[in-house]
């Protein structure tokens, strides 16, 4: 199982080039945090990752077949996403908001079966949004909002799952447990790409790809990438790295 | 992914009690327009008729006011509330606006046209005799908006605000060759002028069976749909990241939408605000899923329509209100006092 | 009644040529040929085929009423459209409302065997499936007056009557024809509504004011019923004005205040003639009243005559 960019360009309409000849490819099993300054591509290639973007040139394949191969709900049904600002209609109970996540399973035809109901359960189970289940989704905070957005991806029981900012509008507390989730999610199997604006939350992923204008300038270990010279170049600010298992960044 | 047990559905869920009472709701009204009208018949004589008018044998100038004109005005006034509730449904779940209504990409204008035309012309041009009223307003209708979806079209994809703004452009225009052709001809004016304003005055059964034979597939289509609209309402990237095949879906609802609100306005002339109104309503007392949406908006439009014809056929009788004036004037308050009172909607 | 008789015209302007006797005795003549035909067709174009006389008789336009109460027939009606209020006798008539909104309900039950309507409401579209006899139409010109006329007397089995009816009116509007021939003709304007909608020559009211020796101002290419440019009106100066929207509250006064309006002929004059409901009427409904119209015109146009 991988999901492999190869040689992939993408430009908005006529706009300039946001991704250049990029070239990666994802295991399961991994996380993988994506950071790089604003513009740099990064939810372009999350785009592009889950098959809404079309590469203008290259390909992005999964097990080895091209994305644009694939039906929507099939590859819904590989592949997860949690969106930077998740739209969800405020009259909707948080149960309903998951359950939209059976659809590439169900169909848009059919109804939930009792296997669709218990994925349900446990994908809210999973994220400990199941006590709010029956609560309109505009009555919970933005936490409880991420949990409900990361269960329904949950739900469509994907192999992979890409996360685009997923701790942008969490306190600490949010951030910390979902950064956790993520994690588990990756010792299970899954493989896990998440676009993390907090370098601090990139230290605690298996790999780190910084993106810059478009190219990927740096791909290794938390220790290997989140390093002051890179980041300052990427950054055009001047950080201090507290080095370590666990690097911890500051802007000076 | 850890397995949970299935825990079994308490019995009489909530949902079922909403529908039981619309539907319940929905016959009483029905039962009511059909005991009221301007000649006073007994319920008993009212049963009679249509028992004798399901056997095709009427007796009588009673039978005939029964069978002929009450039953098949009550049934229009029902199928087109239905059928315009639920291309309101469709095309606010399709736009993702609380203004979206089945006039919103022309129709009205398009049908308005088509029938002045007729109205006017149909004499004089032997096409436009043979369409009949009806007919040419469907076609011309179904023909503005296909223009506006094509217009609005973007490299294949539908974007919202194009066919938006393409269709209050389009509609606008077709609503002054509308004036215009009223122009040419002032003794006709009152004729388009009363096919405008919408009636069931005069609904027969040719009228009932067109419509039925729109919503016979077109509520089971929406019902088994409603996934997909719940789909559309968390934006249409996460829709076709959750596996919806957006683009098709929206050109296939808008489509169908708007075949059946043409065939509406082509029986049962331009009504206005039921499209708007009642999915809103809808979705103020039992909140947006399309699974409550869809079935509830069909019956309480069909109740709503059933209602206000009988006030409009009643009010000043003999003389009648046309039935666009009470469906604002009735529903117009009902839905401010629920906005007022319901739950967040959107 | 623009395609159902107009065989008949060339008729029908004959006898309005002839003396008043002489036209008697020619329209008898020419209704046992429509005797013969024994076909009436409406305006919808289908053709009114009665099993029998038509004693319980429903008019929708008032033009029908005054028709079949001038055929004698006044005691057949059992009921009336809610405009219909001449003679007089029909305002004891159920109200049924007006033609583009009529109780069906009401009308049905009264039973008729026969219904008189027009041709545009689409109450003749719904009462037809019902199996009640319909004859929708209505005159739009003078020719047709006589031709629905003879129409209507044909299906009500009075064609001796209509024949009397129509050669004393065609008498009558011949001799008020003659009565004015040879005198000057006024510019006249007449205005329907404030738009202001006028009438064309082709019109039927038209027709009475070229009848009546007026210069109708609107020329015929702008159709019967034309929304005209109020530079026109000023350009072609009226000697006379008649407002049919007088009940609708337009005066000499309201016209004076139009821009540019002031100075026109008829205005400094005093040649606007505000017409009451009863005259509007008298004027607008084309039936056999039409000689009395006729009259009235002159009459109206006698006073400010140049």
């Amino acid at each position: 199982m991988s999901l492999v960019v190869q040689g992939v360009g993408f430009s908005y309409e006529a706009g300039p080039e946001v991704i250049r000849g990029l070239d990666v490819a994802f295991q399961p099993g991994e996380l993988v945090g994506l950071i790089g300054p604003n513009g740099a591509g990064k939810s372009t290639l999350v785009g592009l990752a889950s098959g809404v973007l079309r590469p203008r040139h290259g390909t992005v394949e999964l097990d080895g077949r091209p994305l644009r191969r694939f039906g929507r709900r099939e590859l819904a049904r590989r592949l997860g996403v949690v969106p930077q600002v998740p739209e969800l209609p405020s009259g909707f109970s948080a149960r309903s908001v998951v359950a939209m996540g059976r659809a590439p399973h169900v169909g848009f035809f059919a109804s939930e079966g009792p296997q669709d109901r218990a994925v349900i359960e446990a994908s809210m189970r999973r994220v400990d949004a199941w006590r709010f289940r029956d609560q309109p989704v505009g009555s919970l905070s933005g936490g409880e909002r991420q949990r409900v957005v990361l269960a329904r991806a949950l739900a469509q029981q994907p192999d992979w799952l890409l996360l685009d900012e997923p701790t942008a509008h969490l306190d600490l507390r949010y951030q910390a447990e979902l950064m956790r989730h993520a994690a588990r999610l990756a010792g299970e199997g899954l493989g896990v790409v998440a676009v993390l604006h907090d370098l601090n939350q990139a230290a605690r992923c298996d790999r780190v790809l910084l993106l810059d204008r478009g190219r990927i300038v740096a791909d290794g270990t938390p220790e290997e990438v989140l390093r002051a010279p890179l980041l300052e170049r990427s950054f055009g600010t001047r950080v201090r790295v507290q080095p370590g298992d666990r690097p911890v960044v500051t802007a000076e | 992914m850890q397995r949970t047990a299935v825990r079994a559905v308490p019995a009489p869920s909530p949902r079922w009690t909403v529908r039981t009472a619309s539907a319940v709701g929905l016959a009483a009204v029905v039962v009511a327009a059909l005991a009221v009208g301007s000649v006073a018949i007994t319920p008993g004589e009212v049963v009679g008729a249509i028992a004798r008018g399901l056997q095709g044998r009427l007796d009588g100038a009673m039978d005939v006011i029964v069978w002929q004109v009450r039953v098949p005005r009550v049934l229009l006034a029902a199928a087109t509330g239905a059928a315009l509730a639920l291309a309101g449904t469709a095309y606010q779940a399709v736009f993702r606006n609380p203004l979206a209504d089945p006039y919103l990409l022309g129709a009205a204008s398009g049908a308005g046209f088509g029938a002045a035309l007729a109205l006017v012309h149909g004499a004089t041009w032997a096409w436009l005799g043979l369409l009949g009223v009806g007919g040419a307003a469907f076609l011309v209708a179904v023909t503005t908006v296909v223009v506006v979806v094509l217009l609005a079209r973007r490299r294949g994809r539908l974007p919202i605000v194009s066919l938006i703004l393409a269709g209050v452009v389009l509609g606008s225009s077709l609503s002054a060759a509308t004036s215009f052709v009223m122009l040419a001809d002032r003794e006709r004016t009152a004729g388009v002028l009363a096919w405008l304003l919408g009636s069931f005055a005069f609904a027969g059964w040719r009228d009932v069976a067109i419509l039925a034979a729109c919503l016979v597939p077109a509520v089971p289509a929406a019902l088994a749909a409603r996934r997909a609209f719940d789909l559309l309402l968390v934006g249409e990237t996460s829709a076709r990241q959750l596996g919806l095949p957006v683009e098709r879906f929206k050109w296939t609802v808008v489509l169908g939408a708007t075949l059946l609100t043409a065939a509406a306005v082509s029986v049962a002339g331009v009504i206005g605000f039921v499209g708007l109104i009642v999915p809103h309503a809808v979705r103020l007392a039992v909140g947006p899923e399309h699974r409550e949406l869809v079935p509830l908006s069909v019956l309480w439009g069909a109740a709503f329509l059933v209602g206000a014809d009988l006030v409009a056929r009643t009010v000043l009788s003999p003389a009648e209100l046309p039935v666009g004036i009470v469906t604002a004037l009735v529903g117009g308050p009902f839905f401010l006092v629920l906005l007022r009172r319901g739950r967040e909607a959107w | 009644m623009k395609h159902a008789r107009d065989h008949r015209n060339p008729a029908a302007i004959l006898v309005s040529r002839a003396v008043a006797p002489v036209a008697i005795v020619l329209a008898i003549l020419a209704f046992g040929v429509a005797f013969a035909q024994g076909r009436v067709v409406d305006d919808l174009g289908r053709e009114i085929v009665l099993d029998a006389s038509p004693l319980r008789i429903v008019t929708m336009v008032p033009t029908h009423t005054e028709t079949v109460c001038a055929l004698g027939a006044c005691d057949r009606l059992v009921g009336v459209d809610s405009f219909s209020n001449v003679p007089a006798e029909v305002s004891r008539l159920p109200d049924l409302g007006s033609a583009f909104d009529a109780d069906l309900e009401a009308l049905i039950a009264l039973e008729p065997d026969l219904v008189l309507t027009d041709e545009y409401s689409g109450l003749a579209e719904a009462l037809v499936p019902l199996g009640i006899p319909v004859y929708a139409g209505t005159p739009q010109t003078v020719a047709e007056v006589w031709s629905t006329t003879e129409a209507l007397a044909t299906l009500l089995g009075l064609e001796s009557e209509a024949a009397l009816l129509i050669g004393r009116a065609q008498g009558r509007v011949e001799a008020l024809s003659a009565s004015v021939a040879g005198l000057p003709a006024p510019r006249v304007f007449v205005e329907l509504d404030a738009t202001p909608y006028s009438v064309g020559p082709g019109s039927y009211l038209g027709e009475l004011l070229t009848l009546a020796r007026a210069d109708n101002i609107v020329p015929g290419r702008l159709g019967d019923f034309p929304q005209v440019d109020p530079e026109l009106v000023v350009a072609e100066d009226p000697q006379v004005m008649i407002l049919l929207d007088a009940p609708f509250g337009e005066s000499a006064e309201t016209v004076a205040a139009r821009p540019g309006w002031g100075s026109l002929s008829a205005v400094r004059d005093g040649a606007v003639i505000e017409l009451d409901q009863a005259s509007v009427d008298l004027l607008t409904r084309a039936g056999p009243r039409l000689p009395d119209a006729l009259e009235l015109l002159i009459e109206l146009l006698r006073e400010v005559r140049p």
